[in-house]
């Protein structure tokens, strides 16, 4: 299950999208939003995304993460629009037989999402607001494998 | 392909730029359509559309029909191409 939304994120629906007779493990991340940033009082964050590309990016890594460790499976939402503080922008769950392959899959997961899927989180302060890059992002270094056309 | 059509050769491309986020707003509009020589890479239209400002140029990665591509690489006709500014989604 891999989604764009502008709707709340239902974890149990994404939860449920992973669990089955066979995993040992369950790890649900949410990725939530932040009341302040360097000092700063955010009063609002609001997401955009290239949503075909996005989607298609958010796939690859489900099943990058399932072929890396076999029995995992990956579930991954991302939320788009304005997202209140304290509310999810992302949610991510992933099963696997056992613990080790659940945390590391979903490290992965959310390591990956955040240098290469193409969504923007803009920041409204009371003052102004700002373009927000991740430190993953993978502007000037390699961005791993350029995908074949 | 159009680029062939009634025999010419195929000396100039249209294709779709879409833009997000900040290159988004510098533009003030979300698509914009180009007419390229034959030829020109994804890194040269960026140059073209987005010449160097007192800022400097903002760095960013290239999507070619929604796949990242390396600067060099070449339009063609019919391309969708996208300016991917740096990234913020989770």
């Amino acid at each position: 299950m891999i989604f764009l939304t502008h709707a709340v994120l239902d974890e149990p629906t994404l939860r449920a999208a992973v669990t089955h007779s066979g995993a040992g493990a369950v790890l649900v991340f949410h990725g939530i939003t932040r009341d302040n940033f360097q000092g700063r009082t955010v009063t609002r964050l609001s997401y955009e995304a290239y949503e075909g590309m996005a989607e298609a990016q958010m796939t690859a890594i489900a099943r990058e993460a399932e072929a890396r460790w076999p029995g995992v499976r990956v579930a991954i939402g991302h939320r788009l629009g304005v997202v209140p503080v304290e509310e999810a922008s992302v949610i991510i769950a992933v099963s696997a037989p056992h613990r080790g392959d659940c945390y590391a899959a979903s490290r992965f997961a959310i390591d990956t999402l955040k240098a290469r899927v193409p969504i923007w989180k803009k920041e409204h302060y009371a003052d102004g607001a700002e373009w927000k890059a991740n430190k993953e992002s993978g502007h000037g270094v390699d961005v791993g494998e350029i995908e074949e056309r | 392909m159009s680029g062939q059509k009634d025999g010419h050769t195929a000396a100039h491309l249209q294709v779709t730029v879409l833009l997000f986020a900040g290159l988004r707003e510098r533009l003030g509009a979300d698509r914009s359509e180009q007419t390229v020589a034959a030829g020109t890479t994804v890194a040269d239209l960026y140059a073209q559309m987005f010449p160097v400002g007192p800022q400097g140029r903002l760095p960013v990665m290239f999507a070619l029909d929604q796949c990242y591509v390396s600067g060099t690489t070449a339009l063609h006709d019919g391309a969708e191409v996208a300016f991917i500014p740096p990234l913020g989604g989770g």
